[in-house]
């Protein structure tokens, strides 16, 4: 536990660089600026036809809008940043083999860019939301605070030990895979209406959405969200959320145990 | 008590290049230098010990454990490798402070000992500095301190002088030095067999992923002299040195060559004499008795290729059977 503690506070003090500092206030801004957007059309449309909307409408406006900024962009794209290259950068700055020389250097190395590559993803999604819920006009909005914060805290995680995973697969290409995975598995298979959707952490986040958060019931009856949600129990996709994250960390470290990693070059040989 | 290294007809492949052929190798414990040139083996052959690399063929085992995947043997081995591959951001004291915990040790005394380590490397006022400021010889320095702040019963050092000035290297000699006279182990891998002369007098050679052959520096130096060698002289009586050469049969050729430049000076003028031969060290005294007795005037002796490298040539080719 001490060797985690230690990776994960050198992992912490290693990124706060002026590039990553940048990207959280990027990513945290997002749904920050969406919603602005957002209220400013609002506020054109409520100009030309003065009509209120309808505080259910609105309420299901907001908690979709902000699941797609939050837990789907802003969570992937700060754990993608973060835990995609983890693998190659070690790699590539040649410091993979101090770590390898350790007793179980190499896991403390992954479970610590997992834990700092969740915590990026979550502060800047907690930061966004905290400030987007502000300046909603939803009339449940402290609902729909703590539906995304926790699908937030959710998706951090999960993502994180993807993109792992994937940066532990391809170290070469780590971000090339990892847009490719989030293109074609998490958006395209996740919203496949087949039993196969249910491997992506999307269609559990999806199914969470739709039952934490306040959408109107239109929405919730829709025939596509009958094929694109699970109407399983809350608990049974918070735990096959757990359990996908662990795989994946598992899957990561196991992988990196089983390939060889060297860092001599051709002419080194 | 169990070998520091034993290696069973190891054998290591990358697709069709051979990295490592089939060596078979039982070290006591004790200092050891491993010699070779770029390219003959010396980081495969580390990646095998330290457990980076899986041997296509054989067995390989560290203290008496297989390297792989052993947390147990890595809380006894310290490496350094050759290239840097330290943080910038970082400075020296965090970095081997943070690889110690790996190593099982709280902050407090992981923080301490890296104290200690770093000052006995010389890097007192620089610990706590960036390694982005740090010189080559420092970073040097700070790669041996992380390898050597555990206490490993056995130390693994690649090409440990590399870049280092006079100074840094004779330090650096000092603070092995010390290490092997407390009778811990180590493994020094370099292409320049004076660099580690100094250290150890047990030496393993290698080339094109063979061991060639292992012995003292004086045997070492002893196959230096029986390999075929070429020796390049240029004097005022080039023409009977050569005569003299052939005459006592010490040289296996002889060759002059004119030198034709128009803008020469009167030394460079003098053919260029080139003596091969297969007895260098009865040459070299024959020689030197020659220039007495015949009152010749040399202006340049010296081996055609005084490195390493003509040494492995002629090992290899002794290995292949071509000599």
């Amino acid at each position: 536990m001490n060797a985690l503690q230690a990776t994960f506070r050198y992992e912490l003090r290693k990124s706060i660089t002026a590039g990553r500092v940048l990207w959280w206030f990027v990513l945290a801004a997002l749904p920050v600026a969406i919603t602005l957007l957002s209220r400013w059309v609002q506020n054109q449309q409520f100009k030309q036809t003065l009509q209120t909307p309808d505080p259910a409408t609105l309420d299901s406006f907001w908690s979709l809008l902000l699941y797609v900024t939050v837990p789907c962009v802003s969570c992937a794209m700060s754990a993608l940043l973060t835990a995609g290259p983890a693998v190659a950068t070690e790699l590539e700055q040649r410091s993979w083999i101090y770590l390898a020389t350790r007793p179980h250097g190499i896991t403390w190395l992954l479970l610590g860019k997992f834990l700092v590559a969740t915590i990026w993803a979550f502060t800047a999604a907690t930061a966004g939301t905290l400030i987007a819920t502000a300046l909603i006009n939803a009339p449940q909005r402290t609902q729909i605070l703590s539906g995304i914060l926790t699908l937030a805290a959710l998706s951090a995680p999960a993502y994180s030990a993807v993109y792992l995973l994937l940066g532990a697969i391809f170290p070469r290409r780590s971000m090339v895979f990892c847009v490719m995975y989030t293109g074609g598995v998490e958006v395209i298979l996740g919203s496949f209406p087949a039993i196969i959707n249910r491997i992506t952490v999307q269609f559990r986040l999806r199914s969470l959405l739709v039952q934490w958060l306040p959408l109107d019931d239109t929405i919730r009856n829709s025939s596509a969200m009958e094929y694109a949600v699970g109407t399983s129990s809350p608990t049974t996709h918070i735990t096959a959320i757990a359990t996908l994250t662990l795989a994946f960390v598992i899957a990561a470290i196991t992988l990196t145990r089983f390939r060889e990693f060297t860092s001599a070059t051709e002419t080194d040989l | 008590m169990t070998h520091m290294i034993s290696l069973q007809n190891v054998t290591r492949l990358y697709g069709t290049v051979l990295g490592v052929n089939d060596i078979t190798l039982e070290l006591p414990r004790g200092a050891y230098g491993l010699l070779g040139p770029n390219g003959a083996g010396k980081s495969t052959l580390l990646n095998l010990l330290i457990g980076q690399l899986k041997p296509t063929r054989g067995t390989v085992k560290v203290l008496g454990m297989q390297p792989r995947n052993n947390p147990r043997l890595m809380q006894k081995l310290g490496f350094c490798p050759s290239f840097e591959g330290m943080y910038a951001s970082v400075t020296g004291l965090e970095w081997v402070s943070f690889l110690l915990q790996l190593q099982g040790r709280t902050k407090r005394l992981a923080t301490a000992r890296a104290i200690q380590c770093l000052e006995q490397v010389g890097l007192n006022d620089a610990m706590r500095r960036p390694i982005a400021s740090y010189s080559r010889g420092m970073r040097q320095r700070t790669k041996l301190a992380q390898a050597i702040a555990h206490e490993p019963e056995l130390l693994i050092l690649d090409e440990p002088f590399s870049g280092l000035d006079p100074i840094g290297r004779a330090q650096m000699t000092e603070l092995l030095q010390a290490w092997i006279r407390d009778g811990r182990s180590v493994l020094i891998a370099s292409h320049v067999l004076h660099e580690i002369e100094a250290l150890t007098q047990s030496f393993l050679l290698i080339s094109g992923g063979r061991l060639l052959a292992s012995g003292t520096a004086e045997e070492v130096h002893e196959l230096l002299f029986q390999v075929p060698m070429e020796l390049q002289l240029r004097c005022s009586h080039s023409k009977r040195i050569a005569a003299l050469a052939l005459e006592s049969g010490l040289a296996e050729s002889v060759t002059l060559e004119n030198s034709t430049q128009p803008n020469q000076s009167q030394t460079d003028r003098h053919e260029r004499l080139l003596i091969r031969t297969r007895s260098a060290e009865p040459l070299a005294r024959a020689l030197m008795q020659w220039i007495q007795t015949e009152n010749i005037l040399v202006h340049e002796l010296r081996t055609a290729d005084d490195s390493l490298q003509s040494l492995f040539n002629s090992l290899m080719k002794i290995h292949r059977g071509e000599l």
